[in-house]
């Protein structure tokens, strides 16, 4: 009997101590909220049709949550990350079209593949520097990536004088907008990138990297990892799937919008909180942030199909995520004190 | 060589940084803002520094800077879409047009407070003569202009309203083409079902005025068909496209097939967003009326015909006619001349399927004029 009784409390320790619990009791919480809601909403939230509609609005932060989570784990920063999704968009889609605005300003015009090949080699480029700029000057990322926010808006509005690139070929569109099996392509991508990006982070030296240089950067650099290389290459990682995530934005509208993009830093970086990543690095976790975008979009999605008013939907949010954020600081210092004990005994 | 290469990409971002801000520029000097002097300086002397401002009855002084030109701050909201690229191509146009007179450009970048910054910069250092006002936060910039106009600054203000003293406030006639999306909707909504009845979901934004207006256009034709109901609102705060296309998911899902005739969107996000989502949910039982700006996938749309598109009509506001008399109207405030009367309604276009050519040939010919000015 005593035995059970301990082996009840060491399970409960065990979920306690798991990063993604506060997410999870979040997400178990809202979806209660939302199966007691008017039956309106009740009726719609669960239906087959809203799940996907919730998956599909969560793969594109999930794919801008992929490489925020490698940047946090780093104990790194991008605010810069929704500019460059723009940024991406707005060339690839120039590329494409053979204009770089309504203006009827003519760009080369290369196959469609060509052009994807080329927004992603561009927000690289612009990831790369930040990179660069932040290993060696030595400069907090936070500042580094707020200047390169501008420079990535600033270099959108004088590509396409601050309209949008229309006329998008019906295959590209068909790109953004088709479905297999009902479920749309981007949701195939982002699954696909996931489990790319996750067999990185987790199985691979880089991963490890990763990790090192988020746990202690002068640790890592004296056990002979390359700090410098390593936090370039997270930045464009980062550039480069800025870019695929404008792209599944813009292939759904059949045009790229130049105010495209304006939240997805801040979104993500508020995903990667709520699934347990560390601010401070050290710690990051894909399931965390799959949970973390999943609960973001439930919440915005359920709140809409309850007509809960826009405003007290960003105060809720706010709320959540101080809550969430609190409760995994909470569960890492009683889990350090706990270790600590342990090595003293 | 690895730090002088970081150093020089660093320099190269900030030197990117002030040139793409070169509407945004500096909050703490008015060096950062674009300026151009108007067809050539054909002036004359008149109104040197020396020579005391002259004020006129409204209280207005008249070269405030004295330095004999007239120079026109126009402080943007951003530099985004058809509006934000028209108006400013619209002051830089008349600007031209106009002997003697200068133009200093500000980008408030949705940032209120650059809004005020620039304005306070201005007055501080007697740049401007009068100042167009296009903001991003009425509340918060309207403590700002109050003190410039009490400084003797006539003020301008263009598209959305200011809660404060003005010389003129420009805009497109928001109600009048609320009005004519009603009428659109009556029709389109009286061809479907036989007569004018049916359902109806508004969205708005209860925190623009330019909304408000709209919407209240276009209800007061709804309102005279008992048998059109509006069946909900919702209010949106953001005009984001991204906030736009969310919604329009979520709207999808909320009204099933056959629960709603026709939508009504008070600018262009939630507009672009049904659009695509209508065509991947492939929905084609309601359409959507209302977006009120010009959009090359609203022309798409309306050029597929109609039966083709859930696009049936969008209302296009007139921004470089808007800016341009916006613009005289600052100049002659600012030597002296004020407007006798205080709104001015900029009337806008309905565009359907059967007007669409007319339009863009219209269109078309101020994008060229726009295309030098930019």
């Amino acid at each position: 009997m005593k035995n059970k009784h301990g082996r009840l409390l060491s399970l409960l320790e065990a979920l306690i101590k798991w990063p993604q619990t506060g997410i999870t009791l979040a997400l178990i919480i809202l979806y209660m909220i939302l199966a007691f809601a008017p039956t309106e909403a009740r009726n719609t939230f669960f239906l087959p049709g809203n799940i996907v509609n919730v998956i599909r609005q969560s793969a594109i932060s999930i794919v801008i949550g992929i490489p925020i989570t490698f940047t946090m784990a780093a104990g790194l920063l991008d605010l810069s990350i929704g500019s460059l999704a723009c940024l991406g968009a707005i060339v690839t889609c120039a590329f494409i079209t053979g204009h770089s605005s309504s203006t009827l300003e003519i760009c080369p015009q290369v196959p469609i593949w060509a052009a994807v090949l080329i927004g992603i080699f561009v927000t690289s480029v612009f990831g790369w520097i930040n990179g660069r700029v932040i290993t060696s000057l030595n400069l907090p990322p936070f500042i580094v990536t707020l200047a390169m926010q501008e420079v990535a808006k600033g270099a959108v509005l004088s590509f396409s004088r601050g309209f949008p690139v229309s006329n998008l070929p019906p295959v590209v569109m068909g790109m953004g907008r088709g479905t297999l099996l009902n479920v749309p392509y981007t949701v195939y991508l982002m699954l696909v990138l996931l489990a790319v990006f996750w067999v990185i982070l987790s199985k691979t030296k880089f991963g490890r990297h990763v990790y090192a240089i988020g746990g202690n950067t002068e640790c890592a650099r004296l056990s002979g990892i390359n700090v410098k290389r390593t936090k370039i290459i997270i930045y464009v990682i980062n550039g480069a799937m800025a870019c695929i995530a404008g792209l599944m934005v813009s292939f759904r509208l059949g045009s790229a919008q130049t105010d495209l993009g304006a939240t997805y830093g801040l979104d993500a970086i508020t995903a990667c909180c709520l699934g347990g990543t560390a601010m401070g690095g050290g710690k990051g976790y894909m399931f965390g942030t799959i949970l973390g975008c999943i609960f973001l979009t439930s919440l915005s999605t359920g709140f809409n199909l309850m007509n809960v008013n826009a405003y007290y939907q960003q105060i809720i949010k706010g709320v959540v995520l101080v809550v969430a954020i609190a409760f995994n600081a909470r569960n890492g210092i009683s889990f350090r004190r706990k270790e600590k004990e342990e090595e003293k005994a | 060589m690895k730090k002088t290469l970081a150093i020089l990409m660093a320099a190269a971002m900030l030197t990117g940084l002030t040139g793409c801000q070169s509407s945004g520029g500096s909050a703490s000097t008015t060096a950062a803002a674009e300026t151009t002097t108007a067809a050539a300086n054909a002036g004359t002397e008149a109104g040197k520094a020396s020579e005391a401002p002259a004020e006129n009855s409204g209280g207005v002084v008249a070269d405030i800077n004295g330095d004999g030109k007239t120079t026109i701050a126009c402080v943007h909201r951003n530099l985004l879409g058809a509006s934000g690229v028209n108006f400013r191509a619209s002051y830089y146009y008349s600007a031209a047009q106009m002997e003697n007179v200068e133009l200093l450009f500000f980008d408030g970048n949705q940032d209120v407070t650059k809004q005020c910054n620039y304005i306070e910069d201005c007055m501080a250092s007697k740049a401007a003569d009068a100042f167009i006002v296009w903001t991003c936060d009425p509340d918060g910039i309207a403590g700002t202009v109050q003190a410039a106009h009490d400084a003797g600054y006539p003020i301008i203000v263009i598209d959305i309203s200011l809660q404060c003293d003005q010389e003129a406030f420009v805009a497109a006639g928001n109600e009048e083409m609320g009005v004519m999306t009603g009428e659109s909707a009556v029709e389109y909504l009286t061809k479907k079902n036989g007569s004018p009845s049916g359902t109806v979901y508004v969205i708005t934004a209860s925190n623009q005025s330019t909304a408000r207006d709209r919407v209240a256009g276009f209800l007061s034709v709804i309102e005279k068909y008992p048998d059109i109901k509006v069946v909900d609102t919702y209010d949106m705060p953001t005009s984001s496209v991204d906030d736009g296309v969310a919604l329009a998911d979520d709207l999808i899902q909320k009204n099933p097939e056959g629960t709603i005739d026709l939508y009504f969107c008070m600018n262009m996000s939630p507009m672009l967003g049904l659009i695509s989502s209508a065509a991947t949910a492939n929905r084609t039982d309601f359409v959507v009326v209302g977006g009120f700006d010009y959009n090359d996938t609203f022309v798409e749309e309306l050029q597929k015909g109609e039966g083709n598109t859930i696009l049936w009509s969008f209302a296009a506001q007139d921004c470089f006619k808007i800016g341009s008399q916006a613009f005289e109207l600052a100049v002659d405030a600012a030597q002296g001349k004020l407007p006798e009367q205080k709104e001015f309604s900029v009337p806008g276009d309905l565009v359907t399927v059967d007007n669409l050519d007319e339009y863009l040939k219209n269109y078309n010919f101020y994008q060229e004029q726009i295309l030098q000015y930019q």
